[in-house]
């Protein structure tokens, strides 16, 4: 074994600048397609994970699809409103053990502002016994005008506790869309590496009473005044965020609710999210298929890197052969090194994953707030250096089998 | 007691369009322990076969090699490579040293595949040979007597009963011949190995106690 890592050793040596082209090729091939299958697992599993705090979404009448990208990832607009007086109804049906009112339709610097209860921080549990922190300050007074930023909203618009800002219309930034209103952050979150960290908390109330804001839930237009209650019978929400008590309180509620005109019941949660990324199912092949293909063009490239040095080598092969080396100490010496050549490739394919997970993750987690971990386990992150050296083995081969059948009485 | 018979040897060469030419047809050869023999042979005339007919590179048509005991010519081709690596050195006439390697490399790769590498007698071998500061040179590096040590040391490296060299002198001058020799000699003595040395340089032969002319052995004439 001595004598054929010196072997491989001193070839790599000898072939630098191929070895160090083919080294990069597999290592590319490799760190691609780690990255393809660890963004293709974390991304999924992040967006299908039915641990996101409640089990259903209740909301207007519409795409089950569209009502869960917006209120559990915070994404795409919403389906529209629903009245006041069923949210009431919900959170008393005895099946629903906890309910809480989503309403949105502005943002600060793009980052959207949410209206709820401060039950969001006092019995919401974004993941399972894990309820938000405050990294500073506090909740909001649901009689003021208060906001609590999430950890990724409060570092990307540089606001702190104590400071204000004024809300623009809609949910995408416009300058010239800004609310009169004035709100002040009394608290900031800790990170929760989910979407909640790119949302501004507010109360409730605050969306319905911003100015140029119009509730009809009881048909006809009607413009909160200041310090004058609002009436139930016009109040609207986008959504409702609820825990069951039990899975078969989601499906009666299902059955029930969406049997009707008037709303959506998304549940479960993680079925609908599934159907999406059943959808985009192409495309992720598509992306695989572009993985597989650089691999083969790396490992084609392994066997044309050594065997372009087949001719010039056969000398060593003779001399070694006459030094006692057998047929297959050579045979061995070229599949190890095209193996070692394909390792090297896999052990630097590391960095090549760790340097687009981590781009990945940056970009993924500024549009969604989901957050991809480089350092997550994944069965592709030891299958694919593993498979990279086994083609660089079987790479190795053709050129293996020319050392093999060197004549060596004719090479000395 | 020989370290090397050979009897009722033959080999023959078969051209790319069928024609089969004889190269060896050797009836007895034998050398004994620790012997140094000079065979004299011409360009052409199947000294080099003859050479590797003996370590087992190249397969006979008939006839028997016995080498330190092993019947090299009733083996099969991976137990001859076992075989050569433990019982045979060879010193070549371009040296056959590997560029990529150092010269402590070099000796060192005539023991992988035998007895396996042993650091220190490598460079016990090539402090022998007189290369002790430059054990860590490339073959390129050095000069062409010095490669021809560093070819020596690796003969000896793996401990052989028998040392094959084929025309060592030929690639140097006559001083640097007459040096080589002497070394070839004096190491194969010192490590108690038989040493048959083919040559046509009349200076080489006369060295030798005993020197044997191939176109006598070899009943052909006529080699590759």
């Amino acid at each position: 074994m001595t004598g054929l890592v010196l072997l491989v050793r001193r070839s790599l040596a000898q072939h630098k600048l191929s070895t160090a082209v083919t080294v990069v090729a597999a290592a590319l091939a490799c760190g691609l397609v780690m990255s393809v299958f660890a963004i293709t697992n974390q991304t999924r599993e992040a967006f299908t994970s039915a641990d996101v705090g409640y089990d259903a979404v209740l909301g207007a009448r519409g795409s089950d699809l569209q009502l869960v990208l917006n209120t559990v990832y915070h994404l795409e607009t919403s389906p529209g409103q629903i009245p006041w007086s069923l949210y009431q109804t919900v959170r008393k049906d005895p099946r629903v053990s906890l309910a809480i009112p989503y309403g949105v339709g502005d943002n600060f610097q793009g980052f959207r502002l949410v209206g709820t209860s401060e039950e969001i921080f006092s019995r919401f549990e974004y993941r399972s016994g894990r309820k938000f922190a405050f990294a500073l300050g506090g909740a909001f007074d649901g009689r003021k005008r208060e906001a609590v930023l999430g950890s990724f909203a409060a570092d990307r618009t540089r606001l702190e506790v104590g400071d204000t800002f004024s809300p623009y219309h809609g949910l995408d930034y416009d300058p010239n869309a800004k609310h009169p209103e004035v709100y002040v952050v009394s608290g900031i979150l800790e990170p929760t590496n989910s979407p909640n960290d790119r949302v501004i908390w507010i109360p409730l109330e605050g969306i319905w009473r911003m100015k140029g804001h119009v509730l009809r839930g009881a048909g006809e237009e009607y413009v909160a005044q200041p310090r004058v209650p609002i009436p139930d019978k016009h109040k609207q929400i986008s959504a409702v965020m609820i825990k069951l008590r039990s899975p078969i309180g989601g499906m009666q509620l299902s059955q029930s609710i969406n049997r009707g005109n008037l709303a959506t019941f998304a549940w479960p949660l993680d079925r609908t999210m599934l159907m999406l990324f059943d959808k985009l199912f192409w495309f992720v092949i598509i992306l695989q298929m572009v993985a597989y293909l650089v691999v083969a063009v790396a490992t084609g490239a392994i066997l044309a890197s050594i065997y372009n040095t087949m001719n010039e080598r056969r000398r060593e092969f003779a001399i070694l052969r006459s030094l006692g080396a057998r047929r297959g100490t050579v045979f061995s010496a070229i599949v190890l090194e095209s193996a070692t050549i394909a390792a090297l490739g896999g052990a630097l394919g590391f960095g090549v994953y760790a340097t687009i997970l981590g781009a990945a993750s940056v970009v993924i987690r500024n549009k969604t707030g989901v957050v991809l971990d480089v350092t997550a386990s994944d069965p592709v992150l030891w299958a694919a250096p593993l498979g990279m050296v086994l083609l660089g083995a079987i790479a190795g081969l053709l050129p293996a089998r020319n050392a093999y059948s060197t004549d060596v009485a004719s090479n000395l | 007691m020989a370290v090397l018979s050979v009897v009722d040897l033959k080999k023959s060469y078969v051209s790319p369009d069928g024609e089969t030419t004889p190269v060896i047809d050797i009836e007895s050869f034998s050398m004994e322990v620790g012997e140094q023999v000079a065979l004299e042979g011409e360009s052409g005339s199947g000294k080099t076969t003859f050479l590797h007919l003996i370590a087992g590179i190249v397969k006979a048509d008939a006839g028997e090699v016995v080498v330190a005991g092993n019947a090299i010519t009733a083996m099969r081709e991976a137990e001859r490579d076992r075989a050569r690596a433990l019982n045979v050195g060879y010193v070549f006439q371009t040296f056959n040293l590997l560029d990529g390697y150092s010269a402590l490399e070099n000796v060192m790769l005539g023991m992988m595949f035998g007895p396996g590498a042993d650091r220190a007698k490598a460079e016990s071998l090539l402090e022998r040979v007189g290369l002790k500061e430059r054990m860590h040179y490339r073959p390129r590096q050095l000069s062409v007597g010095q490669q021809q040590r560093v070819a020596v040391a690796r003969a000896l490296a793996n401990g052989p009963r028998l040392v094959l060299a084929d025309e060592p002198t030929g690639n140097l001058d006559r001083t640097r011949a007459g040096e080589a020799l002497t070394l070839i000699r004096d190491v194969c003595t010192e490590q108690n190995a038989a040493l048959l040395l083919v040559s046509h340089n009349p200076a080489v032969l006369d060295a030798f106690d005993r020197c044997e002319r191939l176109s006598e052995l070899n009943h052909v004439g006529t080699g590759s």
